[in-house]
């Protein structure tokens, strides 16, 4: 769908042009807006960074296939990285259909909700074509790697490489419709941390996780909606089986649900203006239920309940989430007078950290009995049960204890965003400790999961519990130091550090330089048995974190750069 | 609270927003700044508030250099933006008792100073509704409240004749700003309403690429200016290109 007039667009360009050129004021003001635009070379880098990725796909199944000898290991490594990027479409398909910044101005436009939708719909699917080149990039490598004459694996490639975009729309559309609630964003960016750790660490555990990935690939076929249709690559090979044609079942299947999806999505698509349910004017410390003596209006309060409510100091009682749990009521005691103000900014709402915690360990508990019910039908199921149990509470983990509240919110103001925070008296220091104890307050929680998880990963791995024990014990007391750089990085995503340092390129090396050498030494601290030496890198980590939340602290208190940046969509 | 900026000089990339801009701002008094689209305005304003870092220039309040981690020169002065930072899913008490407690103003009397501004403002019948419940004008008026309710020494504002307020409101922000003035609080807003400018300000400051062109008393501006009636229009209509 095109909403503009390309005709019309050329004329009025070309009537522009020739204005500014009559006018030198207009010329010398239009060459200062083209500097601008050149220099937002973040646009044309990202093709390339992209590409990049899909490289190390395609590297990485052609070394499956290199160590292991078995096609389908390969077939379900890619099987699983398409899997991982469903989270990633989702996340992309949300803010396309729901926080676009063109949806406002579309919005405004005499345009039916359908003709929007199909707009937003038709921009995800042209970005969704990446994970085509994903696809020609690694079976091209893969069909390399096993020298497939060309047309017999393009006959079979092409029609799979379209079949595994489809099952992967399909599966897109499926979680934003029926699990729209899931925290895309957060799983994708473990997804995308777990990467990266996978890649610098995969040397360290190279023959664990190769005959892991071997033992489980065949289930993993079965077990992934993306791996069905890179079944029938096998078709191509003289192993194939035409069992394998059976995998065509499902994966139609699952495509043919993608029509539905987009009408129900179509049909319950609403953008503009979110109305929100008429407010309760009940007071906070009454409850709902109270306030309905006999009939089923709702009672509200009127001028003289508000007036009375102001007028007895009660609007200016702390807020209402201390005393809702043991931690909480720790971290209440702990704070000073000033820290509770800066606090009840940071965390306006409720807090549940106690309440939480107890989910998450008995989460832990059920996906433990699980896994071990169904390690008696078979062993494979032990560790990927395991796995998505410890994949499920570690986002819910994460999210708790590196949480920083609605301090950072960006508000969208003449043309920027800025953090809700920048605004009013808030120090880098002084909202850091805040937070800094709010995520202290967790860390007995945190160091009892990291102990249960790191014993049973340690057991899984066959490395003993005990060793893996301690390894959990250490990765608790990391977590815990990389609070700082957590928090700095709260402070920078808000600041246009990475875009106007004078010695930009050199900072942001220095920066990115600590922030792996920091992720190296914590693993090698959790990896090395020895004491001395763990110890020693460890102190390292932790050392160098602080230096990093330090540094950039210091970088923010001498205004070195700008509150605010540009508004830019999230990929 | 004294305020002065010492050769400030902003530029995004290749965009001078202030050239090296000197004022200084003595106590008391309300000051309006003018000046056309993209001419510098929210720049300063966001200087003189911390957010946005000048690249050379120092600011300076009662003689004291300004920087981020002087949150005891921070405390001094209140930032309204055009669009006011609440928490959008907190009732309006809610936000007030926020900001009361940042701005440690949350002691004796403060209760009854709220309820005076919420009665002044309309806003006591939806003091206990959530802010995202309320209109453009409603929303900014709660932001309004609690600078009044905190009372700084220097108010800082961003278009507040553009905010959506209705002419009650309006009024009654004048009256409280002209009050303030008056304890020797110092006002300093943004606007592109000249009218309001030329009524509702003890000094003008107009800006243009960057550069104060002009920052006076209205009746000194009038004595330099040929046409006395219609001196900022007159002042606008130069700034404009000449090729226009």
């Amino acid at each position: 769908m095109k909403l503009h007039a390309p005709i019309f667009e050329r004329r009025l360009r070309r009537r522009i042009k020739q204005t500014i050129r009559r006018s030198p004021e207009l010329r010398r003001q239009a060459r200062r807006q083209a500097r601008y635009r050149n220099r937002t070379w973040h646009y044309w880098v990202y093709p390339f960074l992209r590409l990049y990725v899909s490289g190390i796909g395609a590297t990485a199944t052609v070394a499956i296939v290199r160590n292991t000898g078995h096609l389908t290991a390969a077939l379900a490594f890619v099987g699983l990285w398409l899997f991982a990027l469903v989270s990633f479409q989702a996340q992309s398909l949300a803010q396309q259909l729901y926080a676009s910044p063109d949806l406002p101005a579309l919005g405004l436009l005499p345009l039916e909700m359908r003709t929007i939708f199909r707009r937003q719909i038709g921009k995800f699917l042209w970005r969704s074509t990446w994970l085509l080149v994903d696809l020609v990039m690694m079976l091209g490598a893969l069909m390399s790697w096993t020298e497939l004459p060309w047309l017999k694996g393009l006959v079979v490639a092409v029609p799979t490489m379209l079949l595994a975009w489809g099952a992967v729309l399909a599966l897109t559309g499926l979680a934003l419709r029926y699990c729209p609630q899931l925290p895309f964003g957060q799983i994708a960016g473990l997804t995308s941390l777990l990467g990266i750790v996978l890649l610098f660490t995969y040397w360290i555990f190279e023959p664990q996780i190769l005959a892991l990935w071997d033992r489980s690939a065949g289930t993993l076929i079965i077990l992934l909606p993306p791996a069905w249709p890179l079944a029938l690559i096998r078709l191509a090979f003289p192993k194939g089986s035409p069992s394998d044609f059976l995998f065509l079942l499902p994966t139609v299947g699952l495509i043919g649900t993608l029509r539905h999806t987009v009408r129900q999505l179509a049909a319950n698509y609403e953008f503009s203006e979110p109305l929100e349910p008429e407010a309760e004017d009940v007071l906070p410390e009454t409850s709902a239920s109270e306030t309905v003596p006999m009939s089923n209006a709702p009672a509200r309060a009127g001028v003289t309940t508000i007036q009375e409510h102001v007028a007895t100091h009660a609007f200016l009682a702390p807020a209402n989430w201390i005393a809702r749990g043991g931690i909480e009521a720790w971290f209440w005691r702990w704070l000073t007078d000033g820290e509770r103000k800066l606090a009840e900014f940071a965390f306006p709402r409720k807090v549940q950290l106690t309440r939480r915690w107890k989910r998450i360990f008995r989460d832990l508990l059920i996906g433990g009995v699980l896994a071990m019910t169904f390690s008696r039908i078979n062993f494979t199921f032990l560790t990927w049960i395991w796995a998505g149990t410890i994949l499920f509470t570690i986002l819910r983990v994460g999210g708790l204890f590196f949480a920083n509240g609605h301090a950072f919110t960006p508000i969208f103001c003449s043309g920027v965003n800025l953090q809700l925070h920048t605004v009013y008296p808030v120090g880098y220091r002084e909202l850091s400790r805040v937070l800094f104890k709010f995520t202290l307050v967790q860390f007995p929680c945190l160091l009892i999961y990291a102990l249960i998880v790191g014993g049973a990963i340690a057991h899984l791995a066959g490395l003993g519990i005990l060793a893996g024990v301690v390894m959990g014990g250490k990765a608790a007391v990391l977590l815990a130091a990389l609070r700082g750089p957590a928090i700095a990085m709260a402070f920078s995503a808000g600041t246009n550090d990475s875009t106007l340092l004078g010695l930009r390129p050199l900072l942001v090396a220095v920066f990115v330089l600590t922030g792996l050498l920091l992720i190296g030494l914590s693993i090698a601290c959790v990896w090395f048995a020895a004491p001395l030496l763990s110890a020693g890198l460890g102190l390292g980590a932790i050392l160098l974190a602080w230096w990093f939340w330090w540094l950039y602290g210091w970088f923010y208190n001498t205004n070195q750069f700008d509150l605010m940046n540009l508004p830019r969509e999230t990929i | 609270m004294k305020i002065e900026l010492r050769a400030v000089s902003k530029s995004y990339r290749s965009i001078h927003a202030l050239r090296r801009v000197s004022l200084e701002i003595a106590p008391g008094q309300i000051i309006s700044l003018l000046g056309p689209n993209g001419a510098g305005k929210t720049t300063l304003l966001r200087c003189l508030a911390g957010i946005a870092a000048p690249n050379t220039g120092d600011i300076y309040f009662d003689d004291q250099k300004f920087r981020r981690d002087r949150l005891d020169l921070r405390q001094r002065f209140f930032v309204l933006p055009d669009f006011p930072f609440l928490f959008w899913d907190q009732t309006v008490l809610r936000n007030l008792a926020i900001i009361l407690h940042l701005y440690h103003a949350d002691g004796n009397h403060a209760e009854e100073r709220v309820l005076e501004l919420l009665r002044e403002f309309d806003l006591l019948p939806l003091a206990l509704r959530p802010v995202q419940t309320l209109s453009r004008g409603q929303a900014y008026k709660a932001g309004l409240v609690a600078l009044l309710a905190v009372d700084r020494e220097v108010w800082l504002l961003d278009e507040p004749f553009a905010s959506g307020m209705d002419p009650h409101g309006i009024d009654t922000f004048k009256r409280h700003a002209r009050a303030a003035t008056a304890r020797g609080r110092t006002i300093f807003y943004s606007t592109q309403l000249l009218d309001v400018a030329e009524r509702f300000s003890d000094r003008v400051c107009v800006i243009h690429e960057g550069e104060i062109h002009a920052f006076d008393t209205m009746n000194r501006l009038r004595e330099l200016a040929g046409d006395k009636a219609n001196v900022l229009e007159e002042m606008f209509r130069r700034l404009r290109p000449a090729s226009e």
